[in-house]
Order: C-alpha cells, then structure tokens, then sequence
C-alpha cells in the first residue's frame, strides 16, 4: 500500500461510529383496565408487621396508585392465632405492636375489601432472619460502594432481600443571617436557629430490588452483596450520610417471585434480553379466582443495620457553586418586598451597614434563594429523629 | 451422410480457412500447388489402427488430389480400413461417418475436410443464373450455405473445443445403446473443482450437475455429441464427444472475466425450473461479496437472511429462523462440520470467513435424505479447495477486522491447502458507547485449515480444520468466552463411472464459559460443552439415465458437559457443581432415487431412518406418571450403567420431490418431507446467546419432529436470465419446547421441570424474481408467512396465552427485500440492498404497579404485540484496481453505507422501572448510517 493509501484508511478509521441507541418508547397499544390488588410487606415476629395494599394502573403508569382503605386486613396462623391490622391510611394497615409469633407455626394474610372481595394467601413458613456480619463501604476514587455482610451458621437462610433507607445532612453555599417577614410593615430581620435553611437533610430510599442467594456456595455467607454506589464528591457525602438497611429471610419461592419481577422490570434493556414473563402470586382472590393479585406474603423477622459515614473519611471535594456572586440590595420596604418577599428570588445573607467598606454600598447582602437555601435542593430542615450529631 | 452443425461462437469459419489455405498456397512451393495434373479417383487402402491423417495422407498420396485440413479437427480414434480401387469420396464418407467432417472438392480438385458443413467450394448455384451440379454424398447443397459474416474474423480460442474426444473403445458399425461418460469440472487456472456446473447434451435432452467435488456423471446413447458445460462465472463451453462405451472426461473451465460483454444465453444455467429439488437456495462466495453489510464485512449468514424464507430477530443475531424454524432447528454445516454458534461479536459477524468459503446451500424445503437430525433446513457451506496451481495470498483490512489467506500446491496439481485467519481490533469502537457500556472489551478470531489431496484418479482426501473463539465482556468483570473447533476428513472413492462413495469422519465441538472474580467469595466458572464424533457414508450410484440412487448409513455420537460450576480462587466459597454429562448415539439409514420417468417428469424419492439411544451412566430422574413434571412430582431416581441403553427414539423420515415441466421455462414442483430433531437448544432470550445450551432429548423431553408439505410453481424469463419462483407451505412442529415463567435454564438438575412441549405451526408464501447475469443483476424476495405455537395441555403444568395459538419469536409475517446490483465497468460496481419486515412479536406490560419502592409492569400474554416494523437500505462501491492479468498484486475496495437512511430501527422495546419510575424505551442496535472501507488485496 502506498502512503496516500494508508492516510486514506486512518481518515476512514477515525470516522467515530455510533451504534446502539435507546429512544424513548411510548406504545401505541391501549392497555386494558386493570386495577388488580397489590399487596406488599412482610409478616414481621420482632418488629410491627405492615402491609400496603394498591392497585396497578394503565400503562404509561404516570397517574396516581389508587390506595385500598377500610379493607379489613388479619394475620392468620395455623394454630388458629389471628392477629388484626390496623388501616393507618394511604392503602397501610400495620400491626400496633410487634406480633407475638412462633416459629414452628406458619402464617397467611386475609384481606377483606370494602367492596366484599376476599383475597387469602398461601401458609407460609417464618423463616428467622440473621443478624448482620456488618453493612460495609470501600472507596474507589471517591466512589463509595456500600455492601452488606451477612452469614447463617446453620445454613439454612440462603435466600435474601435488602431495602435500605439513606439520609444525608448537606449545606446551601451560603449561610443566610436574616430573613424577611411579610409584616406589617415588611421587614428584614435576624433568623432565629430554628428556622435556619443552611442544613438540611433528604432521604432516598431503595428503589430497586435487592435479591442475593447463596445457594452455590459451600456455606452460607453473604459477602459483599452490593447496595448502593454513591458517584464521588457528590452531596450525599457532603457533610454527613447515614444508611439503614434492613435485611428479609426469604424462602425459594419468595425469591423466585422477586426474582422474576426484577428481571421483567429492571433488567431489560440488553441485547440478550430475556423474554418478560407473568408472575404468579402467593395470594388469590377466593370470591373471583380469575382476578389477579400482585404480590409474595412472607414472614420472619428482620434485621437491620445503619452505619455512618463523613466527609473527612471519604474525602469529598463537593461544594455547591452558586453561579453568582453576592449582590447588595436596598433597604426600602419596595424593594425588600418585591426581591425578598412576594417573589422569593432573593434570600438576604448579611447586612451592610453604613458606612460601607470603600468601592461597596451599604444594604442587603443577597444572593439568589437557590444558593441559600438548602431546602430548594429537595431535603428538609427537620432534623431526623435518629440523627447522632 | 449427418453433418452437425456448430453454433458455437468459436466455430471456424470456413471463409477464413479458404482465405488462409489461399494464402498457404500462395506460399507453398509452387511444384506443391501444381502437382496435381494427373488424378486417380479411386484407393486402395489396408490400413491398420491408423488415424484419420495417415487416411488423408494415403488419399492425397495415391490420388493426386490436395488435402486441406485441420488435425486438430480430426477423431484421435484408431480405425481400420481395408478397401480395393474404391472411389475416394466413398471411402472418406465411411472414414468421417460418424464424425462431423465433410468435404468437397473444388474445380482444381482440392480437397477440403471441414467440421460442420461442408465449405460450398463454388458460389451458390444460380448465383451467376447458371447451374452448378452438386454431388450427392458430398457437401455443398442448398442448405450447406451460411451467412459466417457473423463469426467472420473470429479465430479460435479454445483447441478443445474442436477436437473430438473419444469416450469408450472405439467399435465399428452402429453405435446403439446407453454409455456412460464421468470426470470432473475444474477451474482451469486453479485447478480447484467445479460445484454445480451444468453439464448436457441437447438431444436427446440428458444433463446433470456437478457435485461439491466437481464430480459429474452421465448416461448418454452411444454415438456424437456436443456436450455443453455451464456454470455460473465461467466461460460456458462445450466438448465434441462420440461415445463408444464407458469413458471418463475431465474438464477445464476458464473464469469469465468479461463480465459486460454480452448475457450469455443459457439453457441450463439458471436451472431451477429443471431441477428436482425446491426450497433450495445456491449462493456463490462473488453475490455474497456483492451484497452491503455492516462495517463491509462479507456474510454469509445475512445475506442468506435476505431470501426468501430466511428471517432474523434482528441485527445483533446470526441465527436464521427459516420458514418458521427456531434457530436450533437449521443443520449447520461447514465442510461435514457441525457448527453449533454462528455468531462473532453479539452476534454482529458470522464465523465463516468470506475468502474461505466457495458457496453455500440452503435446503429448506426437500432436504436430501442424506441429511438429517433438524427440523427447518440445512445450510450447507462449502470451502475452497486451495489453488492447485500456484501459490497466492490476499489479505483484507476492514474497519473492524483483518484476514489473511494463504494457498497453493503442496504437490502440484494433486494437494493443495488453504489457510485463513480472521481476527478483530473492535475494542476502539466499545470506547465510543454510552457509559454503562464504556469498559466492555471484545475479541474474536477464526482459523481454517482445508487440505485437498488426490491419492490417484479414484482416491481423494480432503482435511478440513476449523477454529472460533469469542471472548467479551459487558462493563463488568465477567468475561464470557464461547468457541467452535472441528476437523473433518473425507475420503472420496470412485468405483467406476456410475458408482462412487464417500466417507466422512471428523469430531465437532462447542463450548462456552462464564467467569467472574470480582467478589472472591462468589468468584465462579461455568463451563459447557457437545462434543460430536461422527462417520458418515454416502454411496452415490447412477444406475440408468432414469435413476440416480443415493443410499449410506451415518452414526453420530454425542457427549455434552451441560454444565461445570466451579470456584475460582482459594477464597471462593462456590461448591463445585457438575450436571451429569449427557450421551447418546444417533444413527441413520437412508436410501434415496432420483427417478427421471420422462424428461419432463421427475420425482426424487428417499427415505431415511434415525434412531436415537440415549445412553448412560445416567441418573434419571422418575415423575408421577400422568402429572405434571415438578419438582413436587418427582418420584425418586433410576441410575444406569455406563453404555446402558436409557431411552430409545426413532423412526422414518419421508423426502419426497416432484418436479413437472410444463413448457422449457415453466414447471411445477411439490414436495413432502419430514424431520426428527433429537437434540434442543435451550433459550429463552430472543437473539442466539453465547449461554444458550443445548440438550439432548431424554426419557422426560421428548425430540421434536415435524413435517412439511411445499408446493412451486417456477418461471423463466428473457432466454432463462430471470428466475420467478412462488412457493408455499404448511409445516406442522410437534415437541417444540417453550419455557415456563420464570425457567431456570443454567445448572439445572432437573430442566425438564422448567421445559414445556408445545406444538408448532408455520405457514407462508415467498416470492422470489432473481437475476444473476447481465450488468443489472439482483434479486427481489418477499414472503408472507407465520409461525405459531400452542400449549393447551394442563398435564404440562402451564398453560399459555390460556391455551391459544400465540405467534413465535420469529413470526414477522411480512418481508421484503431487494438486492441490486450493477456494473458500471470491470471495476466499478454500485450495491443497493433495501429491506423491509413487520416487526416482531413482543410481551409488553398491561399494567403499572407500585412494589420495592417503585412503580413497575406487570406482563401477562406472550408475544400480544409487535415492536414497530423494521425498514434499512445499504449501499455500496466495490472498486476493483486494475485487471492486468500479469502483476503481482491485485487490489480492490470496499466502500459503502450501512443504514443509509439512519432509521432507528428498533432491536426491541422495553419498559424498565429506574429511580422509582417507569420508562418505555426502543433499542436500537444502529442508531446512525454506518459507513465502512474495506481494503482487500491479492498477491501472486
């Protein structure tokens, strides 16, 4: 090949070749009415047993998950013991204290709508929980992968499901001093603690299903089953972030169930994708056989663990930039009116007094509220009960 | 006496040989010219195993009279010839009786012997209003004069051409009855045989093709013949023959490199209206090169996708769905070889590399009794033989692959070998895919060895070797790796003209392995692998010029590991676990005539009998009879012995063709035939998977049979350079096996409790107009066609889409494609391909439920509903360099567009839940044109 040829082809080489591409996807198919019952929860021996009960919706799911309110909802148990729920509302139904259950005998729920429908699950077997070895994270450039560790010394566990509950404290880039009251007359003043908006706190819970087994496995050790990544420098290790993960017993069939569902809804998207599948549930409706039901009613204990984690010990380099510097603002009730009040763009920070310092002008030191105040980033100022510091 | 006449482009026209023996004696000693005063009229001739020159020579001789001829025209047979005064028109009439010599005489009394009709050594009578006697018995007459204008200036090309071979011992007197005449079609510069060139005669009408070896044989009456030769790519040709008795005739074909000059008109050359078989599609290595695929790789299996009949899930799938066949149920083979996977890189590639390959076949309809062992069809690939010649090398550089091929003699003109690499540097492209693809890592290469050895002229031997191996990952640290390896052997051996054999032994394996490490704990290898050793015979007689009779027997062993789990590393915790290994012995019988009962009226008969044992040492597992298999069903185990016959399945298998023509270019063809299938690939994705496995039927999964009935109806235009063909069938799948919700098909001790048995139907119409001569060649297919699958039987344990026929994976029911191509010149050519299809079926979600912390789908039917319809056009410049015959390289080009409109067309559509919500998105394996150059080049 002569050289002209072999530029040719690097020219051609370089050529950057996209392929594989996902576009958004809405159906051309009418979906059919369902609102099939939805029962979700766990049938708890050592904290309050809950159970939420729903109904599906039309595809593309983006109106609201009817609740079922006034159903009478019971634990039952083979050796005739019947335990109620309580309806707390929004579709929840929770026992008010934890229920007194054995494990040599096995359970089942009875749900009796309003409308008279009666739905029973199967008898499940109450399956112990063990404890935690630890919940642990490592670091990989910033990275933090928290995992959870578990072992059963009698090998009969096997199967598992993790949810976790995150909470992290975060900061505003700016600490406001002052604030504005409407009035009469409408005013700037000092802040009081209790309403300070430069710390807050947002939770995010686990979406996702989060399935281990070991089945394969010469004992039974969970090592490592991952949770969650957390991207480096990013605001949930700001300041300081906790994780409570809870941990469920469950059987092979409460598995399979899971299992299934987070194949058909998490898992698709690749080339080899496996073919969706229905799912059967462990509940049936007894007054129409036909009706679907949604959901695996288990039942043991439940083991949970939180853990701690700083933003010495990660380190983070997370700031949250505001886009603009401070500007000054009048002290004329107009214009405290219209920045500060009725419009909200503005959140003082500081004042100015006169005289000023040379090259400034004496008023209301502010910035725009996204800057200062924490809670236009999602969270609260609420501190969590549980919160250590 | 019986003068052929030749139409051959390169006959020798008698104005030139006038004008050069003028010239001859113009140039000749002038004593020569003119010694001819005195003339005798009469010989005396006692001649013993004389050729027909030492005749002439004794005429001239004793005669006085000039004898002008040709030797090369002359009959190389010895004659006898004892005659006393007799005149020597007479005895020249006996000596060229038979042949296709005549003479004349001129007013000089020259003589002229000639092919053909006899040279009119006057003009024609009347030509001045003044009569010329002719003689009888010598040429000349009306009917001798031609108008040679149109050949006039042609010299003759091929010596052979005109030379008359002698088939058989020469006998005098009549020559009646049957003969048969054998040998081999070659490539003349090469020497690498000739599949599927046409061989005939004109009349009586008697042809047949040559096989995969190049092999032909014919039954002919005795006595002279033109046998015509054709094949596709090659200069048809033709050989004078007289036929005495049995004989053997090899012949060389030379490559036609002038492809604009003119369309060669043929009789036999777009044969499907005269041959037997239907469903049958013939693709040479040139239209496949021709047709644009992706990143400019040539690939067989996507362009046999676009043919009739032959579908694919999509593009990221090597698998072919043919007429409604899964993808398990297509008999691939290369060379005798089974291959299991088909597929490099996702699927993207296919594992036959392009310069290896010669052509490929694809029966999906009458398949030949001798192939047996999956439902749907056989694709049956060929590979080159090496050149027996000289040694030449070529290699390729693409975009994402290279190649390089090597062959010559290793013994001139009797072993030759081929070698051929394939690998790829594609991990620059997986650098520009979206993040959660960013560290995927993939590489592939394949190897080929073929060897072709002639031990004598009835002996041949041919090795084949042949490699895959795969290695990927997708974004995480486990590394799948997949691979093929096969060695064939084959012995040919030819009894005598009508009866030859061949034996073909070889070992075939697969296998696959998953690791990861990441987690020491859990860190795991899964291995999997069918090994196959098998023998084979095929005894090829042809009995009369009415039957061909193909009959053989063939044994098939197998051994699969279906699965190897084992830790990795001292920390790993994986107890080592180990699916028992599967064997079985799949034997087969057949028998098959292609019986000619008129020339119009064919009908190709065979039957086959398989018989599958499967064998021990095995654990079965024993369920409650009448019930479902679960695991709750499941009643203890049996153990067997080693070699213990376990289970045993079999029966016959019917393939029956009938071909009627009803005029010289249209004929109707119908077929029935019918197929076991004793081992299943297990699946349950869409597209082939690397972890796809296979299983062999047992005492709890029964094999798959079915049966497909065919009918044609076939049309020629244009002198036969247009072929239509419409085809329709019905086929019937009993035993095909879907899964249940949520099967669990890796390390499973009891799969047949995850299987179910469902029935199949399938049924179409495909339409195909193809041209493959001529500046504008192509072809246009489309089918109509669906597949659909049932599973009403509660005693399996589920029951699908409430036990109503529900559409197959594959079932796209309409499809359309064009292929285009056209030559500029001898170098420049442009390729359009275009195709569209109705989308595939799809499960998608019939509600929306809140679970885990998130909204999620809900599915119920199978396959209700289709992913949008799948439309793409590709594009094409093949730039060939300069075609000097004589210069050490030979370079060309590959330029073009795959995609060319960048649709988006979608792989699939899915709804997946992320943070919390629901997204429906549409894949797309291509989300832009691709354009792609590929460089090839050839040393001598």
């Amino acid at each position: 090949m002569s050289k002209k040829r072999i530029k040719i082809l690097l020219c051609f080489f370089s050529v950057v070749v996209l392929w594989r591409c996902k576009d958004p996807y809405i159906s051309p198919y009418k979906s059919p009415v369902t609102g099939y019952l939805v029962v979700e929860g766990y049938i708890s021996g050592n904290t309050a047993t809950q159970f939420t009960l729903s109904h599906s919706i039309e595809l593309p799911g983006d109106s609201t998950i009817p609740t079922e309110d006034g159903a009478t909802v019971q634990v039952e148990g083979n050796d005739n013991t019947v335990h109620p729920l309580v309806g707390q509302g929004n579709g929840v139904y929770s026992s008010i204290d934890t229920l007194a259950l054995s494990p040599q005998v096995q359970y089942r729920l009875r749900i009796g709508r309003s409308n008279g429908e009666q739905y029973l699950s199967n008898f499940v077997q109450y399956k112990p929980t063990p404890p935690f070895d630890s919940v642990s994270w490592v670091n990989t450039d910033g990275a933090v992968q928290i995992y959870a560790n578990t072992h059963d010394p009698t090998n009969n566990t096997r199967y598992y499901q993790w949810e976790y509950y995150q909470t992290w404290e975060y900061n505003s880039s700016e600490q406001s001093l002052y604030m504005y009251v409407p009035g009469p007359p409408p005013q700037v003043i000092w802040r009081p603690d209790s309403l300070q908006i430069y710390t807050c706190y947002q939770n995010l819970n686990s979406t996702n299903l989060l399935l281990g087994n070991t089945t394969k496995l010469a004992q039974d050790v969970v090592y490592e089953a991952p949770l969650v990544s957390i991207p480096p420098n990013s605001v949930q290790i700001s300041v300081l972030y906790t994780i409570l993960v809870k941990q469920y017993a469950l059987t092979a069939d409460g598995y399979n169930f899971l299992s299934i569902m987070q194949k058909n809804t998490e898992s698709l998207g690749s080339i080899f994708d496996v073919q969706p599948s229905g799912t059967v549930s462990n509940i049936q409706c007894l007054t129409n056989p036909k009706e679907e039901v949604i959901g695996w009613i288990s039942a043991g204990t439940v083991q949970s663990q939180r853990i701690w984690i700083t933003r010495a010990q990660v380190p983070s380099t997370y700031y949250y930039e505001c886009q603009k510097p401070d500007t000054i603002l009048g002290q004329d009730s107009a214009t405290i009116t219209n920045d500060f009040g009725s419009s909200g763009i503005f959140t003082p920070i500081f004042f100015v007094a006169p005289p000023p310092p040379p090259g400034e002008i004496s008023g209301w030191d502010a910035n725009y509220s996204g800057c200062v105040d924490c809670r236009l980033q999602g969270g609260t100022t609420t501190k969590p009960s549980f919160w250590i510091y | 006496m019986t003068a052929h006449r030749i139409n051959s482009p390169y006959y020798f026209s008698p104005l030139v040989l006038l004008l050069g023996l003028g010239l001859a004696c113009l140039l000749t000693p002038v004593r020569d010219c003119m010694a001819q005063g005195e003339k005798r009229e009469t010989v005396t001739l006692d001649l013993q195993k004389a050729t027909m020159a030492d005749v002439l020579k004794e005429v001239e001789k004793q005669t006085g009279h000039r004898v002008f001829y040709d030797t090369l025209d002359l009959d190389t047979a010895k004659i006898d010839i004892k005659v006393d005064r007799a005149p020597w028109p007479q005895v020249l009439t006996r000596v060229f009786s038979g042949s296709d010599l005549s003479f004349s005489e001129d007013r000089h009394g020259r003589v002229f012997v000639v092919k053909g009709a006899a040279i009119a050594t006057d003009l024609p009578p009347g030509f001045f209003d003044k009569p010329v006697a002719v003689e009888k018995g010598f040429g000349g007459g009306a009917d001798s004069i031609r108008d040679y204008l149109e050949d006039a200036g042609k010299t003759p090309v091929s010596t052979l051409e005109n030379k008359l071979f002698v088939i058989g011992e020469k006998t005098p007197g009549p020559q009646k009855g049957i003969a048969n005449l054998a040998g081999y079609a070659r490539d003349a510069k090469t020497g690498e045989p000739i599949a599927g060139a046409s061989i005939y005669i004109e009349n009586p009408r008697i042809g047949v093709i040559s096989d995969q070896y190049g092999y032909f044989s014919l039954s002919i009456p005795r006595g002279r013949h033109i046998l015509n030769i054709q094949s596709i790519g090659m200069h048809d040709t033709h050989r004078l023959i007289v036929v005495y008795g049995d004989g053997k005739l090899n012949i060389d074909l030379v490559t036609q490199v002038m492809t604009l000059k003119k369309v060669i008109v043929s009789a036999e050359k777009a044969s499907n209206v005269r041959k037997t078989d239907m469903g049958v599609q013939k693709l040479d290595i040139k239209t496949i090169k021709q047709v644009p695929v992706v990143f400019g790789e040539a690939d067989i299996l996507r362009v046999m996708t676009t043919l009739p009949g032959v579908k694919t899930v999509g593009e990221a799938s090597t698998g072919l769905n043919v007429r409604g066949g899964s993808t398990d149920q297509n008999l691939v083979l290369f060379n005798d070889a089974t291959i299991y996977n088909t597929a490099h890189f996702f699927g993207l590639f296919s594992v036959f590399n392009p310069e290896v390959v010669k052509d490929v076949e694809l029966y999906k309809s009458s398949i030949p009794a001798q192939y047996g062992g999956r439902l749907s069809s056989v694709l049956d690939i060929s590979s080159r033989e090496g050149n027996k010649k000289e040694y030449t090398a070529s290699a390729g550089i693409g975009l994402l692959t290279s190649r390089v091929n090597i062959e010559g003699p290793l013994i001139k003109d009797k072993t030759s070998f081929i070698v051929g690499g394939r690998t790829t540097y594609a991990n620059w492209l997986l650098q520009d895919l979206p993040a959660q693809y960013k560290n995927s890592r993939a590489s592939f290469y394949d190897l080929n060895l073929n060897i072709a050895h002639e031990i004598n002229k009835k002996n041949n031997l041919y090795l084949t070797g042949y490699m895959s191996k795969d290695r990927f990952n997708l974004n995480d640290d486990t590394t799948y790796g997949y691979g093929n390896k096969n060695v064939s052997l084959k012995w040919k051996h030819v009894f005598n003209n009508q009866f030859y054999f061949t034996a073909s032994t070889g070992y075939d394996r697969y296998d696959y392995s998953i690791q990861s490490t990441e987690n020491p704990v859990n860190a795991y290898k899964l291995g999997f692998n069918i090994n196959q050793l098998y023998l084979r015979t095929n005894f090829n007689y042809f009995l009369s010029s009415s039957h061909t009779l193909d009959f053989g027997v063939s044994t098939l062993h197998y051994k699969l590991h279906p699965g190897m789990y084992t830790p990795v590393g001292s920390k790993s915790l994986v107890v080592p676990d180990t699916l028992q290994a599967e064997q079985a012995e799949e034997s087969a019988i057949y028998l098959s005539d292609h019986y000619a009962i008129t020339s119009d009226f064919t009908i190709d008969a065979g039957i086959r009998y398989s018989l599958f044992n499967y064998l021990g040492p095995s654990v079965q597992n024993n369920y409650a009879p009448g019930e479902p298999l679960t695991t709750e069903t499941q009643i203890g185990t049996t153990t067997y012995p080693s070699g213990k016959i376990i289970k045993t399945y079999g029966g016959p298998e019917y393939r029956v063709s009938a071909r009627y023509v009803l005029t010289d270019n249209l004929s109707l063809k119908a077929s029935y035939n019918t197929q076991r299938q004793y081992i299943n690939m297990l699946s349950n994705t869409t597209a082939m998977a690397p972890t796809d496995i296979w299983k062999l039927a047992d005492p709890n999964i029964k094999p798959q049979s079915g049966d497909q009935y065919s009918l044609g109806a076939y049309r020629n235009f244009k002198n036969n350079t247009i072929e239509t063909s419409v085809e329709v069938y019905y086929r019937d799948i009993d035993n095909y096996l879907d899964y249940k919700s949520g099967a669990q098909l890796i390390m499973n001790h009891h799969i047949e409790t995850d299987v179910l048995e469902t029935k199949g139907r399938a049924y179409g119409v495909e339409l195909l107009i193809k041209k493959l001569t001529g500046k504008l060649n192509g072809w246009i297919s489309y089918t109509y066609s669906r597949t659909e699958l049932r599973q009403n039987n509660p005693a399996e344990g589920e029951i699908i889409n409430n036990g109503s026929w529900y559409p197959a994976d594959y079932d796209k029911p309409n499809d359309a494609t064009v292929v285009g191509n056209y030559r500029f010149t001898h170098r420049f050519s442009v390729s359009v391909n275009a195709t569209y299809s109705t989308g595939r079926p799809i499960t998608l979600p019939i509600a929306v439920f809140e679970y885990a912390g998130s909204l999620r789908t809900l599915y119920a039917d199978r396959n209700a509903y289709r992913i949008p319809d799948y439309f793409r056009t590709d594009f094409s410049m093949n730039i060939d360099g300069n075609h000097k015959v004589h210069q050490k390289t030979h370079d060309s080009w590959t330029i073009g567009v795959y995609n060319l409109t960048g649709r988006h067309n979608p792989y699939s559509v899915y709804y997946v839940s992320e943070n919390g919500a629901v997204n429906g998105y549409k894949l797309s394996i291509f989300g832009s044109a691709i354009p792609f150059v590929n460089f090839n080049i050839r040393f001598n």
